[in-house]
């Protein structure tokens, strides 16, 4: 199973306010997935300040 | 040696929780789509080619667009254009097919979807003689590629 999103782009010619096709394309774009790491290091840092903050009032 | 803060081994292991559903739900998901781009327009053949996420490269040519050409040819404003389309392969044996530079045959069943487009009603954006309307997609289905024309066997590309 393939999936993705993106943005589409219709072009339209447009003659005397009437319009006909020009052409279609959908542009490809990688979606931002937070990595493992990345969660922990975040998780971490909030793990810290909040032990920071019952220690030290 | 004490034993550790309570508060603090909670939040540890609820970390611990957290990266392993993480983990669990990336291994999980299909192969994503992370470039490459579908084209068409009213002169040259359509473009098609895909990266993924496992750094697989597809490219076709000569693949079928099952897509209602509303507007090919003049209309007014007021219409509603569909921008979603499907894509499988072509009956036509010339077909070309790459994955990773491998010529194959393939076996595509291919979504892609986004809301239509309202002549008039969108804003679009003036692109020379032509006027361009933007909108979000989401792609989904199947793609296997097989080194023998009948297309059975064991898929060497997926």
């Amino acid at each position: 199973m393939l999936t993705g999103s993106g943005t589409a782009r219709l072009s339209m010619a447009l003659e005397d306010g009437r319009y006909s096709f020009s052409s279609l394309d959908y542009n490809f774009q990688p979606d931002p997935v937070p990595e493992p790491a990345t969660l922990l290091l975040v998780g971490s840092g909030a793990a810290l300040l909040w032990r920071r903050r019952k220690v030290h009032p | 040696m004490g034993a550790p803060c309570p508060g603090l081994l909670r939040l540890v292991i609820v970390l611990a929780i957290t990266v392993q559903v993480s983990a669990t739900s990336a291994a999980a998901d299909p192969v994503r789509i992370v470039g490459g781009s579908v084209s068409f327009d009213t002169g040259d053949p359509p473009a098609f080619s895909l990266l993924t996420s496992s750094g697989q490269l597809f490219e076709a040519e000569a693949f079928r667009l099952d897509w209602p050409a509303t507007c090919f040819f003049q209309c007014s404003p007021g219409v509603a254009i569909p921008i979603s389309i499907g894509i499988t392969e072509s009956e036509d044996l010339s077909m070309v097919f790459r994955a990773d530079g491998v010529d194959l045959f393939p076996v595509m069943d291919l979504v892609i979807s986004a809301q239509s487009v309202t002549l008039g009603s969108d804003i679009g954006m003036p692109n020379g003689p032509s006027v361009d309307f933007l909108r979000p997609f989401t792609f989904a289905g199947q793609l296997t590629g097989y080194t023998s024309p009948d297309r059975i066997g064991t898929p060497s590309s997926t």
